[in-house]
């Protein structure tokens, strides 16, 4: 119901605004902003002691980025991803170093991973707070109005997480890859995706894989 | 010491009882009839004397004075009895004459028909001479009309143009020019084509006379005071060039095909190379579906290649045109604007020197 919700003030958000989204794209903005609502459709896996079965959930992502279009600058991103308490949540807030066609991707977050003691039972449940170094690149097909784009990043553990354990360090760490291609209504801001993304992640040598196909819609403004 | 000169002249002319004393304001009017009197009671000698004391400081006698002055020594180098006649001393001063007035005639008082013949030949042998002769001293002028109507005046028909520059600045503007007459009149202007011309400041008016026939040029000088400061105008913005978008398109295939293929090969990259490594791995199946947005990138690749073709980028027209139509807009208010400022500068034109 949440989730319906979401995705229907995206879509009132995105129909709403393509007049503004015309003049804005009739500025030619040397800035490139993007905001995204997607649907991930999920499918998990979590070591433990008991058997490796995939879990599937539905997860939704909400994503902006604002940074050059062309020339090489400073951009900012951010990303929440999850819903619901039983889901792996996801959140973080990027620096970007470079342009839309190409940047470097620095920054912090925290992901929710396994309580070690329950593994199994509670595969979601602990906060880890991470630094990612990672790139990005989105790149246009020509005239078309498609384009692709795609991330990887690496993430480290940072700080300390709220569970006190006998475990040890948590030593989490991580990856993530995600590419899409999207289309974007020509002479609106109107833009529709389809994505894939992997992230694995490990904490108290407990892995965790988590791969998606990702629907989403969203908003671009600033020249393609 | 041109002073002095003039000062002993005047308390002798004070001093002195006049034979045929007329009230006169202006005593260098007195000494001046002192000479055209000379001249009539045939005293020569006294005249010419007198007439060059006078001329000694000509640069302190109006302009009528000196013509005056001039004929009436040109009377008196070449007066009808012969033997005492010098007809290049005379010439001399008609040329003279001629400099300051182009237009200048003989004096009745003066006139025979030696001295006429002699006129006539110092008109043809004179250089080309042009003056500017104006029946104000000063007038307001404002932006959007022209200056009342200055006569100039040269020895023989020529194109007249009359022009300012600043004092000390280089730049010529040209306010009117004439078609060839001995003639004419031309106005100031305060602005013209958006500039403004006059502002507070001293000025030199020159008026230029070309004469077409004969190719010679002469050039008069005289001084202008200007008071009115020049309105400020907002600059005309200009179309900024990196704003319009390519409106042709150029097909790039192999650089899309680049593009699609390397993203849809990540695909498969990653969906494989960030699986989690141990029993994940090991007792499950990397996640289908990765092919599908894979292949999803190579059939959108595929189509973009099919749909890059040349031709023109209707929506960059489209929003070239608008840019276009935005700042015509701009450069039409600014324009519009800067017109009425223009047309409401106001500026007082005083003549602080004549032409010599």
């Amino acid at each position: 119901m949440r989730q319906a919700l979401l995705i229907a003030i995206v879509f009132i958000t995105t129909g709403c605004g393509s007049a503004l989204g015309q003049r804005v794209r009739a500025m030619q903005s040397p800035v490139h902003a993007s905001f995204s609502a997607e649907i991930h459709d999920a499918r998990s896996f979590a070591d433990s002691v008991g058997t490796i079965a995939p879990t599937s959930s539905a997860l939704i992502s909400l994503d902006f980025a604002l940074q050059p279009v062309e020339r090489n600058g400073i951009g900012i991103a951010g990303r929440l991803i999850g819903l619901g308490a039983d889901a792996p949540g996801f959140a973080e807030g990027s620096i970007l170093l470079g342009s839309r066609r190409f940047a470097v991707d620095l920054g912090l977050g925290s992901r929710t991973g396994p309580d070690p003691d329950k593994p199994d039972e509670n595969p979601y449940d602990i906060l880890f707070p991470f630094a990612k170094i990672g790139v990005r690149s989105r790149l246009n097909l020509g005239q078309s109005p498609l384009s692709v784009q795609f991330r990887a990043a690496r993430h480290a553990g940072v700080g300390s997480n709220e569970f006190d354990s006998n475990f040890g360090a948590p030593d989490a760490a991580g990856w993530a890859g995600e590419t899409s291609v999207s289309w974007t209504r020509p002479g609106s801001p109107f833009t529709a995706s389809l994505g894939y993304r992997i992230e694995r992640f490990q904490a108290y040598r407990i892995e965790q894989e988590l791969s998606a196909l990702t629907v989403g819609v969203g908003m671009v403004f600033g020249r393609r | 010491m041109r002073a002095l000169l003039l000062a002993l002249l005047f308390s002798f002319v004070a001093l002195r009882p006049a034979r045929a004393q007329t009230p006169q304001s202006d005593p260098v009017d007195a000494l001046i009839r002192r000479v055209v009197n000379a001249v009539n009671d045939l005293r020569y000698t006294d005249a010419i004397r007198e007439g060059r004391e006078l001329l000694s400081a000509a640069s302190s006698l109006r302009p009528q004075q000196e013509i005056r002055l001039r004929f009436a020594l040109a009377a008196a180098y070449f007066p009808e009895a012969e033997g005492v006649q010098s007809p290049d001393t005379a010439v001399m001063q008609f040329e003279r004459v001629l400099r300051i007035a182009p237009d200048a005639e003989l004096p009745a008082v003066f006139a025979w028909s030696g001295l006429d013949s002699l006129f006539t030949i110092a008109r043809a042998r004179a250089p080309l001479a042009a003056v500017i002769r104006p029946n104000v001293d000063s007038f307001a002028l404002r932006g959007d009309s022209a200056s009342p109507l200055i006569p100039v005046v040269a020895s023989r028909p020529v194109r007249f143009r009359l022009s300012t520059r600043r004092i000390g600045g280089a730049e010529v503007t040209h306010s009117e020019s004439s078609t060839p007459s001995a003639r004419a009149e031309l106005s100031l202007r305060a602005v013209d084509g958006g500039r403004v011309l006059l502002e507070s400041g001293e000025y030199e008016l020159l008026l230029t006379a070309v004469d077409p026939e004969r190719g010679d040029t002469v050039r008069n000088v005289s001084r202008l005071r200007v008071e009115g400061a020049a309105p400020a105008l907002t600059p005309v913005p200009m179309l900024d060039g990196a704003r319009i978008r390519p409106e042709t398109l150029t097909p790039h295939p192999w650089r899309i095909a680049a593009v699609g293929g390397v993203m849809s090969l990540a695909t498969f990259v990653i969906a494989d190379g960030m699986r989690a490594t141990g029993r994940i791995a090991t007792e499950s199946t990397a996640d289908s579906r990765a092919g599908l947005v894979g292949l999803s990138i190579l059939g959108a690749t595929g189509w973009a290649i099919w749909a890059d073709r040349a031709g023109t980028d209707a929506e960059a027209v489209r929003l070239n045109a608008a840019d276009r139509a935005v700042h015509e807009q701009k450069v039409t208010a600014v324009t519009k604007e800067n017109a009425r400022r223009l047309a409401a500068h106001r500026v007082t034109v005083q003549l602080i020197g004549g032409g010599r």
